[in-house]
This record gives C-alpha cells, structure tokens and sequence, in this order.
C-alpha cells in the first residue's frame, strides 16, 4: 500500500531558514543543507522549501540553496513561494525542484498551472491554498479572493494540478490541530492527493488529518523547535494502524 | 568498473535530482546529444517526464528511437525511470495511437482507482524486493512513486518466463490482486516506474547494483 507522507517545511530568506530549526545537533541552525540533511536522516518522506522572499537578488540565493540542497537530498523535493511564470518552474526544476509549488500566481492567471502541468507534467505541478474561514487568499495570506475554497481546489485539479497544498490560516502557528473540516471538504471534492498543512501541535492531530482525507501531513516549526521529531509522528501513526514508511 | 553515465535529456524532465544522485555515487554525468552517443554510453539513464507522447515525438524528432530500441534490445546497460520505462512498452491509454519503442508488447493503463488519489504520490512497497539485504533491514522496500499511469503486470507472465525480465510490482488501486509493474530488469536494462533517484537509500542502492552491473 502506499504510505502516508511526513513532509518538514522549510522557510527560507535570503537563502537562510528563518523561523528556526532549534536542534542541538545543528551547528547551525539556519542552515538549510544542514537541516534537510538531518530530516532525511529522521524519515522524511519529502521535503518543502518556502521561499517567503520575492525580489530578483533573493531569488538567486534560492536558487543557489536549492541546488546546494538538492546534492545531498536523496528524497522529493518541493519548491514554491513567487513561482509566476513557466520560466521560474524551469530555472527552479534546472538546479534539483522535484515539484513547484504554485500559489498567487496561479490565482491571478489560472492558465499558469495548465502551463506547467503540459510542459512537467501533472506530478510536477503543486497548487498551494491558503484558506482562511472558507475562502482563498492571496500574497501569502494578506487579500482575500472571491474564490471558495473547494471550488478553487477542484479548478486547479481541473486545470492539471497533480496535489494541493492546503494550508489552513486559522490554524497556521498555532499547533491546536489541523482545520479536518477543511481537508475533509477538500479532498473530497477532488481526486489528487491532499498535503494537510497548517496547525499541527500533537501526536493526534497527524492522524486526525489522515483521517480526514489528507494523503500527507507537513509540519514546519512543531518539528524546527523539536517539540515533536518526525520519529515520534512516524512510530505515532503506524501504531495507530496508518500505512507509514518505516 | 565504467562510472560514466550519459543522461538522455527530452529537456522538460527534472535530470538534477538525476544528476545530483549520480555524482553522490561517483559518477561523471554527461548529457546525449546525438544517436550516437545513445548508441555508445557506457551507460545511459533516461529520466521520464511529461506524457507518453511528448516524449515519443521526442525521441522521434531527434532520431534517437532505434538507438535506444538497439541498446535495450542488447542489454547495454540502460536505466529507464518512470515514463521512461512506460515507453518501453507498445502504447498508452494515456496518448493513444502513439507507438512506444515496443520492447514490451503490452500497453500502459491509467490507475485503476476510484477510492485513491490520483496521482499516485509517494512511498510504495516493491515486491518482490530487489534491493540488497543490508537496506532492506533499515529502510524497507518502499520506494517513491509520482504517476497516474502503470503497466498492469497481469498477463506479463512470459516476460518472465520466455522472456527473461526480471519483474517487480506494487500494488495500487481498489483491487489489490491488481498489481502494476514498479521495475523490470534483464542483463544490463533496469526500467523503474518508481523514481530510484528520490527514493533514498534504497533507491541509491538500487542504482548502484545497476552500475555495478550485479542485478539480483
């Protein structure tokens, strides 16, 4: 049977983590080489990299930390944050994305995504939701769009989506448990995978989401600050009875 | 022991993550330009993305398809990972009336699903294990799959029998006695389904024992 998926989050600027990775055994801690290294090494089924910076000169550091990472990565990585043309998926995919994640862009022009899904292929091609009280924000969460958000999921499959990335902002940061309402509303309206993002605090809450119908879960700073390790969610879920990868 | 690797670029796959778990294995990658670099690599990997019939009229467009037929045909040693092992078979539902290379006289089906999601995205299981005993203990036989299409191994049974390939499948979909093809393997051809280049230790050790030439 296929696995469920356990996927860390990095945030990254300037080329560098920003919201921590507070291990001990990380030298350094905003080193984005260091802490995929060491998510791999822990069972990470895949891993995210956010880029939550948008001018031309990061853009370049995250080039350069994308290839620096993909050389010791030996799992799928996922790439996003101001992906807006089919040039920034290629530039991206050239230095060792697995999958691009695609947000605001794809929302202003929703063409994009059939873009990338013809030229990559479906399972190259991630639409990232940011879903607050139903609806789809847009520019990392700042304006609402009048787009609900299982319409808006079932358009990007539509379109050529091959996973949504569904990250709720009600519970972003702050680890009471992800929106299952929301992933239950979700990936039942659609066919591709769901990756449940946004909320994660304990234990329960991972297989809370699976339950709901979400085919991976992601976690970002409940993993960066050790309060749980991916080991723990892992041994968690397969006692649980969820198909993990050991 | 040849550590040169020649990577068939369509130009649209990702042959970084490729490249990158190429060189972690000490090899010196290059890239094919022309039939006769098809024809002569030491070894070739051939990554597969995008549809089956894009990546026909590729090979077509650059008049590389009877190298790559002649070098599987031959056993050289050839690595074919996802749609590039699907195009080792006569066709696909999911480009039809376009010919594949035809070394497989079968034809490539969509998942057989409506329960799960389509794509399948993520960690199978491969049986029956191919990968060196010391990492199935550690990591299993879970191997990364990202595809909506497979060959469905039923029926494929003179592949094994007449043909010599050595077979491998997953399971996926609502009948479980169901099964797709996730490797197929003689002399030196490894054709994966899955991504042996994503798929950690187990996929590195797989890739090893095909540039090692020691299959079992």
């Amino acid at each position: 049977m296929l696995t469920r998926r356990i996927i860390p989050c990095l945030d990254v600027k300037n080329g560098r983590i920003v919201k921590g990775v507070q291990f001990k055994d990380l030298r350094d801690a905003g080193d984005p080489v260091a802490a995929a290294k060491l998510y791999q090494d822990q069972g990470a089924d895949e891993l995210v990299i956010l880029d939550i910076t948008a001018t031309v000169e990061n853009r370049m550091a995250t080039l350069s930390l994308v290839h620096d990472v993909r050389q010791v990565l030996t799992i799928p990585l996922t790439v996003g944050g101001g992906v807006r043309s089919l040039a920034d998926v290629q530039a991206l995919l050239n230095v060792g994305a697995d999958k691009v994640s695609l947000n605001s862009a794809a929302l202003a022009q929703p063409d994009l995504i059939s873009q990338v899904a013809k030229a990559y292929g479906r399972q190259c091609t991630v639409v990232a939701i940011d879903a607050k009280d139903g609806k789809v924000f847009t520019r990392a969460g700042h304006d609402a769009t009048a787009w609900d958000v299982t319409a808006w999921a079932k358009q990007a499959e539509q379109l050529g989506a091959g996973e949504i990335l569904l990250t709720s902002m009600n519970r972003d940061g702050q680890q009471s448990g992800y929106d299952t309402d929301l992933l239950r509303a979700v990936s039942g309206s659609v066919a591709i995978p769901v990756i449940a993002s946004g909320g994660a605090g304990q234990l329960p809450d991972f297989l809370a989401a699976l339950q709901a119908g979400a085919s991976a879960v992601l976690a970002a700073s409940l993993f960066h600050d050790g309060i749980l390790s991916i080991p723990d969610v892992k041994t968690y879920l397969s006692q649980a009875g969820q198909e993990i990868r050991p | 022991m040849s550590r040169d690797v020649c990577i068939l670029s369509s130009g649209v796959a990702n042959i970084a993550s490729m490249a990158a778990c190429l060189k972690r294995l000490g090899c010196t990658v290059s890239y094919a330009e022309t039939a006769q670099d098809i024809a002569d690599a030491p070894a070739l990997a051939v990554p597969g993305v995008g549809t089956f019939g894009v990546a026909m009229q590729t090979l077509t467009d650059r008049g590389w398809t009877d190298a790559l037929r002649a070098r599987i045909l031959s056993g050289q040693k050839t690595l074919m990972i996802c749609l590039g092992m699907q195009i080792l078979c006569a066709g696909s539902d999911e480009s039809p009336g376009v010919a594949g290379l035809g070394v497989i006289d079968a034809t490539v089906k969509k998942l057989n699903t409506q329960k799960l999601p389509v794509p399948q995205m993520g960690w199978n299981l491969m049986s029956p294990a191919r990968l060196p005993s010391a990492l199935i203990s550690s990591e299993g036989d879970y191997v990364y799959f990202a595809n909506s299409y497979a060959l469905p191994a039923v029926g494929l049974e003179s592949l094994q029998a007449d043909d010599g390939w050595q077979l491998s499948t997953f399971a996926y979909g609502d009948d479980a006695a169901y099964p797709y093809v996730a490797m197929l393997r003689r002399q030196g051809v490894m054709a994966c389904q899955f991504h042996p280049e994503l798929s950690g230790k187990a996929g590195e050790g797989l890739i090893q024992q095909w540039l090692e030439g020691a299959l079992c």
